[in-house]
């Protein structure tokens, strides 16, 4: 009676937190590369064109992350919401160097945006945002060229990266020794981690099939869970100790009934009694590298 | 005969671990907590070291203007002189409102409007207001995470052990919400 208590209160909590959603103003899409003409403006020659070369320059080590969005209109939202949205959910630029420029047009509204990430403000001031949207795009706009002015204004933000010595791609070994060697240390860490766990876990599994009691698995999960993270935690691994246990302990009742061996090597660490792996493989796709924006940039109208 | 013991000796380091975690947590969030104010007052110092180009560069042409640049220049003082966060968020507020009806003065002024190191200053002001709006966001929501964490149960009972209280948000002044009024007898 208890246990089945016990055990329906820790499914409810789980239950719980899952329902935890969030709200947003403006819907942000996933991308498709780092130009996402959601608007239709572009020729697919043009957009091919242009993606090609956004490409190149954001493959190149440390190379800024230049994103090109159209959409239909701002959804009732101001163009620097909608810009800071796409910039915190896409996570435009290189992590750490956070080097992600958005440019924003909203057709509908007649309303444009550079969006610069915290690493790109000193390349792009705001001012020369201002200016590349004043001087560059919106003449072309308000003749109605979408395309001309997007590839002029795309070209002209790769300029101010390539006119800024240090944020040129390609360059600057000296920042990037440091990461080299932080993720050099931080694999061996982990590896060493891995290593010195996996033993641990080895030893407490053995004991866990051993014992014929289920539980022990659920309390040391809950314990272990509660330790690494949160409550959420401690019940997840808490649910999978128990799993675990569980299995392990049925399995080697069942061993021991048919009085088959219950060594380590021949049921396969306690899983098998009597197998099966699969891998996936995704295709190559553009990806964003993960930086972030303060806010940054300029709006312009036309 | 041992198992009370064992039993008891689990909960205790359980309870000790989970003690333990929570208040790491705690310190954590009120850590990012005034991280996030930190890039706040960042802003803040951007626009205050932003202002007096600002108003060199407009002076020149708002002769008649002389009201709003005392409000800047006073708000300005205010600012420099604020002793507690109190007297900073009203400082900013009150800059806040002389500095959006100046951009509503310079929108009227067509000489004004077509000047480069205006429209210049212009976008560096708007960059900085967006800049504060997006930093003062994160406060909130960062804010919001370290109360949620504050208040619920189990955290709670941690939380006010180690004396662990909720945080303020920021909260806009009317002042600085409210769309600017635009002063027809002077721009005419």
């Amino acid at each position: 009676m208890i246990k089945k208590l016990f055990l329906s209160s820790f499914l409810l909590l789980l239950s719980c937190l899952f329902l935890t959603t969030k709200i947003r103003a403006y819907d942000i899409p996933t991308y498709e590369g780092l130009v996402n003409d959601y608007a239709e403006v572009l020729s697919p020659e043009i957009e091919e064109q242009l993606e090609t070369e956004l490409q190149t320059t954001a493959e190149a080590s440390d190379g800024a992350e230049i994103a090109v969005v159209t959409i239909a209109n701002l959804d009732g939202d101001t163009v620097e919401n909608v810009a800071q949205e796409f910039f915190d959910t896409w996570k435009i630029g290189k992590k750490h160097l956070d080097n992600g420029v958005l440019l924003l047009v909203a057709v509908e509204d007649r309303k444009l945006r550079i969006h610069t990430g915290y690493g790109a403000e000193p390349v792009i001031t705001d001012a020369e945002a201002g200016r590349i949207i004043r001087n560059v795009i919106t003449p072309e706009f308000k003749q109605g060229d979408y395309e001309t002015g997007i590839r002029q204004g795309a070209a002209a933000i790769e300029q101010q990266f390539i006119d800024s010595p240090g944020f040129a791609p390609g360059i600057d070994p000296i920042n990037q020794n440091p990461s080299l060697m932080e993720s050099f240390i931080s694999t061996l860490f982990w590896t060493l981690m891995i290593v010195v766990w996996g033993a641990v876990l080895i030893y407490v599994l053995s004991w866990f099939g051993r014992s014929k009691a289920w539980w022990p698995g659920g309390a040391v999960g809950l314990g272990l869970g509660i330790l690494v993270g949160s409550i959420a935690a401690g019940i997840f691994f808490g649910l999978f100790g128990l799993i675990l246990d569980y299995v392990l302990s049925k399995n080697y009742k069942k061993l021991k009934k048919a009085k088959k061996s219950t060594g380590w090597k021949n049921t396969w660490g306690g899983f098998k009694t009597s197998s099966s792996s699969s891998s996936s493989s995704s295709g190559s796709s553009f990806s964003f590298g993960g930086g972030s924006s303060g806010g940054g940039g300029s709006s312009g109208s036309w | 005969m041992k198992k009370p013991f064992l039993t008891l000796g689990v909960v205790v380091l359980v309870l000790g671990m989970w003690f333990m975690n929570t208040y790491n947590g705690l310190v954590g969030l009120g850590q990012q907590v005034d991280g996030q104010w930190a890039q706040v007052e960042t802003q803040y110092q951007r626009r205050y070291d932003l202002i007096p180009n600002l108003v060199e560069s407009t002076k020149g042409f708002l002769t008649q203007e002389k009201e709003v640049f005392a409000d800047i220049a006073q708000a300005r003082q205010g600012y420099a002189g604020a002793q507690n966060t109190g007297e900073k968020v009203e400082a900013t507020s009150q800059m806040e409102s002389a500095l959006s009806r100046l951009l509503v003065i310079v929108e009227n002024y067509p000489e004004l409007k077509s000047n480069e190191t205006v429209q210049d200053l212009m976008v560096e002001l708007a960059g900085t207001e967006n800049r504060i709006s997006v930093e003062r966001k994160r406060y909130n929501d960062t804010v919001r995470g370290y109360n949620t964490r504050v208040k619920t149960f189990p955290t709670m009972l941690a939380a006010n052990m180690f004396g662990y209280g909720e945080k303020p948000y920021f909260e806009a002044v009317e002042a600085a919400e409210a769309a600017p009024a635009v002063d027809l007898k002077l721009s005419e």
